[in-house]
């Protein structure tokens, strides 16, 4: 049923050059799943999110984002339409402080001219407190008030992936990208963090996808799995049937860690 | 009767004992004791819009009423009632400093129970033993993770009929009906005032001064937890004893941030604040505690040693990373401030040194005390027993009002630092109305005061009451002595005192406080009993010695590999020889070790208020501790570390032995 996907990506093929990263990936997000995408390193899970986001441009195939099309449109569009990021790289302004930071996810909301905000009076000034609740909503969520007027670049890693884990709820997402949000950190902020995305998700009713390689997180967060491997999609499934196949076992790990 | 004075200086002891006092400057006119919910109400008549509580939610400061304070409290007490809340029964709290904490034990009270304040770090099994050792009919859990003990433990505390929680975040898919979200008690009580007009105010009326109005959980460093009951009237003694030396006056602020768990908040925080209208300010969060004390400036404070420890070493990490006009704006006020106390102390001061000080306090120390939050602070006490007197002059010379006293959960403030009467590494003279035997030779400090101020037994433990209290006078289980003046001096628990091969005798915790002056180390555990020297555990402030390590371009990756650095001994080797020179001859430091982890109270290595549990922590490190009496320079160690939620994993380690 095409209305009960919010995103499908349909047989995208991707290559640099006379290199293949994809070769004719097709997946599809239903509302409120939360789906992961595993695979070896290089597999080209990045690239999927990278061709969503429209950083990439698929030589074949399409990209649907509840029914329009967004292969060719411009990344900030796609941004303003409700897809939002997490980086596998911290990309925040390092320089600004936390809730500069989310303030700044804001601006494609905010709709004031450049003059009145300049001026800050009445409508310019109401828009920009209106703003900043949303933020502090997210900045209490996160609970991230001990940051709030940190410069971000001084903070420790696990607190930056959470600041980019708010500044992607700052764009109030229709569906959030996640790409490894857990990589580097420790098994309480793992937990916390994955705690958070869930708690989001939840009550922000949009759907995930999650490029993570930490399969304890995966199996335990994911509803469905989706594995790639070299550039083509190996299987699909809950994460029950996916960890019990030895097909995915095989080319993953190469061994039966998986369980 | 006059219901309130304006002013409330003092009160003797007779007055608090008859309940009724005089108003100073009314004649005849005369004011009596009440319980916390009585105060509450009578505080949001006189005082209905005025500003009783402030927390700051979102960034912001939302200041709550005194009518607000009434009307959530209100609610809460009749919804607790219409869920089947008695007289005398007992409410567990489980939750951090926030109004609805306040109103949820007021609640109780009001409806004529009591309040049991439980630490919010508690493991499931020891909320276990809390509850049924206070025999808790009701609990109130602040969030999901608190929440989540509870239903751990559920079938084993059938008694609590309910569990209520104040933050719904996370709370979505917990559908046991067990649990009911603190809002929804505040609506049962609404419909229950329907039906039951006046039932508040009847209740209220019905409370007593006598009455208990809380359990205080003694800290429980040599065995369980003993429950103090503390009556009204015993609570406002205390407050009173400490406005006679510092007054307080209505609408300056409190800032509450201490685990109210702890006597302290019960005593200061909430009654002392009910009793004299202060405003009580609530953190936005655990972590936001330094920079929201820092926007209040509380104007009282009673905080454990360590928690100044830490500050200190904060400071000195911000001052090394200044540039170098700060930090020699700071070494000249250093050293003009010493001096100044000093002479102070010698009672020697003239002109140039109140000149020379007043210039030191505008280049540095008043930066500093804005910086901690500490502008319009009137006083901090700190427990003397367990500072360092060191410390303890770096802070006076800040100018932060820094007191000393020597109290106990059983019996509240028994000596105290006077202004203008202050004694290096004293905790003040004896209070009025109570008095002090040194008995024994062990120097036990025996304690005797009016009923008025003394605990009312410890909770179903009369064995234990009996015990402690023998023809009038408490047994404290403390050391301490008087001198000629009348100061009295702290020594240690009498089961912490220590004895080496040769009978000298000396006190750990006075060395370890001596240890953790230095902004190097963290914590530390002096052993040596019945051994030929004294020997240190110490754990390094991973902050400072990083920052130490960085600037000395030392790379490291951990705290273990931190810890065992040549360089790092080095330095912390030349901070106990300066520390030595401290000591008395006979118990100076020969040996010690960097540990290579942090003791942590999750592993039953110290109790929740950190002090040291040494039976624990001397079974665990007994490899190191025979090491080092072994004369062996290096220990190989596998130690067991348990996490939170019950999950154990081991740290193996080589650990270096100093000897100086």
């Amino acid at each position: 049923m095409e209305n009960q996907e919010v995103l499908k990506v349909d047989d995208i093929r991707l290559s640099f050059g006379g290199v293949h990263v994809l070769h004719g990936v097709s997946l599809s997000v239903r509302p409120r799943e939360i789906l992961a995408i595993i695979g070896p390193n290089g597999a080209g899970k990045t690239c999927i999110l990278n061709c969503i986001n429209a950083f990439y441009r698929p030589q074949k195939g399409k990209i649907l984002f509840n029914g329009i099309e967004i292969t060719n449109m411009a990344p900030d569009k796609i941004c303003a339409m409700g897809v939002a990021r997490v980086f596998q790289n911290v990309e925040l302004y390092a320089g600004l402080t936390t809730l500069e930071n989310l303030m700044a996810a804001r601006h494609s909301k905010m709709k004031q001219s450049i003059v009145s905000q300049a001026i800050w009076y009445g409508p310019a000034r109401n828009e920009e407190v209106r703003h900043r609740e949303r933020v502090e909503l997210i900045i209490d969520f996160l609970e991230i008030q001990g940051i709030r007027n940190q410069v971000v670049g001084m903070l420790p890693y696990g607190l930056r992936k959470r600041v980019e884990l708010g500044r992607a709820l700052a764009l109030e997402p229709k569906i959030l990208l996640l790409d490894e949000p857990m990589a580097g950190m420790n098994l309480e902020e793992k937990e916390d963090m994955a705690r958070f995305v869930l708690d989001a998700a939840e009550s922000g009713g949009f759907p995930v996808v999650l490029v993570e390689h930490d399969m304890g997180v995966v199996m335990d967060v994911a509803d469905r799995l989706v594995v790639i491997d070299n550039g083509v999609v190996l299987t699909e499934g809950p994460p029950r049937e996916i960890a019990a196949n030895p097909k995915v076992v095989e080319a993953y790990m190469g061994s039966d860690e998986l369980c | 009767m006059l219901d309130r004075p304006h002013k409330r200086e003092g009160m003797s002891i007779d007055q608090l004992k008859t309940g009724i006092g005089e108003v100073s400057g009314h004649h005849g006119e005369k004011w009596r004791l009440k319980t916390s919910p009585q105060l509450l109400v009578q505080n949001a008549a006189m005082w209905r819009d005025k500003p009783a509580l402030r927390k700051k939610r979102y960034g912001i400061w939302n200041t709550y009423s005194w009518q607000e304070y009434l009307d959530n409290v209100k609610y809460f007490s009749l919804g607790l009632v219409s869920l089947g809340f008695k007289r005398d029964e007992k409410l567990i709290i489980l939750g951090d400093n926030d109004p609805e904490w306040w109103y949820c034990q007021l609640g109780a009270q009001s409806a004529g129970g009591v309040g049991v304040g439980v630490f919010i770090d508690c493991t499931p099994p020891e909320v276990k033993y809390f509850v049924q050792n206070s025999t808790a009919t009701f609990a109130v859990a602040k969030d999901q993770e608190q929440c989540d003990k509870f239903l751990d433990i559920k079938d084993e505390i059938p008694e609590v009929r309910k569990v209520i929680y104040w933050e719904p975040k996370g709370m979505r898919n917990y559908t046991d009906p067990w649990l009911i979200d603190f809002r929804e008690v505040l609506e049962l009580g609404r419909q229950y005032e329907k039906s039951h007009p006046n039932a508040f105010e009847d209740t209220v009326n019905l409370g007593n001064v006598d009455d208990i109005s809380c359990l205080a959980y003694t800290s429980g460093t040599t065995a369980l937890p003993k429950a103090a009951q503390l009556s009204y009237r015993t609570l406002i003694a205390w407050n009173y004893t400490l406005w006679k030396y510092y007054p307080v006056a209505l609408g300056q602020d409190y800032f509450s941030f201490l685990c109210p768990a702890w006597a302290v908040d019960q005593i200061l925080g909430f009654l002392g604040c009910l009793e004299q209208g202060l405003v009580v300010n609530f953190p936005e969060s655990p972590a936001t505690v330094v920079e929201d004390a820092r926007e209040i400036s509380s104007v009282m404070e009673l905080a454990g040693a360590r928690m100044w420890e830490e500050r200190y070493r904060n400071l000195f990490i911000r001052i090394n990373d200044a540039d170098w006009l700060k930090k020699t704006a700071y070494r000249a006020a250093m050293a003009i401030g010493r001096s100044y106390v000093e002479r102070r102390q010698a009672n020697e001061l003239n002109v140039v040194w109140e000149a020379l000080y007043k210039f030191a306090d505008k280049i540095a120390f008043r930066s500093l005390r804005d910086r901690m939050g500490y502008v319009r602070s009137k006083v901090c006490l700190v427990a003397g027993a367990m500072m360092s007197p060191e410390l303890f002059t770096f802070f006076q010379m800040v100018g932060i009002p820094l007191y000393t006293y020597y109290g106990i959960t059983e019996a509240g403030f028994i000596t105290m630092q006077q202004p203008g009467d202050i004694k290096r590494g004293s905790c003040g003279k004896v209070l009025p109305g109570r008095e002090v035997k040194i008995t024994g030779r062990e120097n036990e400090v025996l304690v005797r005061a009016d009923n008025a101020m003394m605990f009312s037994g410890y909770f179903k433990n009369e064995e234990a009451s009996e015990s402690a209290v023998k023809e009038g006078w408490y047994h404290t289980g403390d050391a301490g002595y008087i001198d000629d003046d009348g100061h009295f001096f702290f020594m240690d628990r009498i089961s912490e005192m220590m004895a080496l091969a040769d009978g000298n005798t000396f006190s750990p915790t006075y060395i370890e406080s001596e240890l953790r002056c230095s902004q190097y180390v963290a914590d530390a555990m002096v052993v040596g009993k019945g051994k030929d020297f004294v020997a240190a555990l110490i754990q390094i402030d991973l902050k400072t010695v990083g920052q130490w390590a960085e600037s000395k371009h030392i790379a490291y990756n951990t705290y273990v590999d931190l810890s065992q650095k040549e360089p790092v001994y080095d330095l912390i080797g030349n901070e106990l020889k300066v520390i030595n020179t401290r000591i008395p001859d006979h118990s100076r430091l020969k040996a010690f070790v960097n540990l290579h982890k942090e003791f942590d109270a999750d592993e039953a290595e110290m109790t929740r208020t950190r002090k040291l549990r040494r039976a624990p922590l001397f079974e665990k490190y007994r490899e190191i501790i025979e090491g080092i009496y072994a004369g062996l320079d290096m220990v190989a160690v596998k130690t067991e570390v348990k996490y939170r939620d019950g999950r154990t994993g081991s740290v193996q380690a080589e650990v270096r032995v100093r000897r100086i």
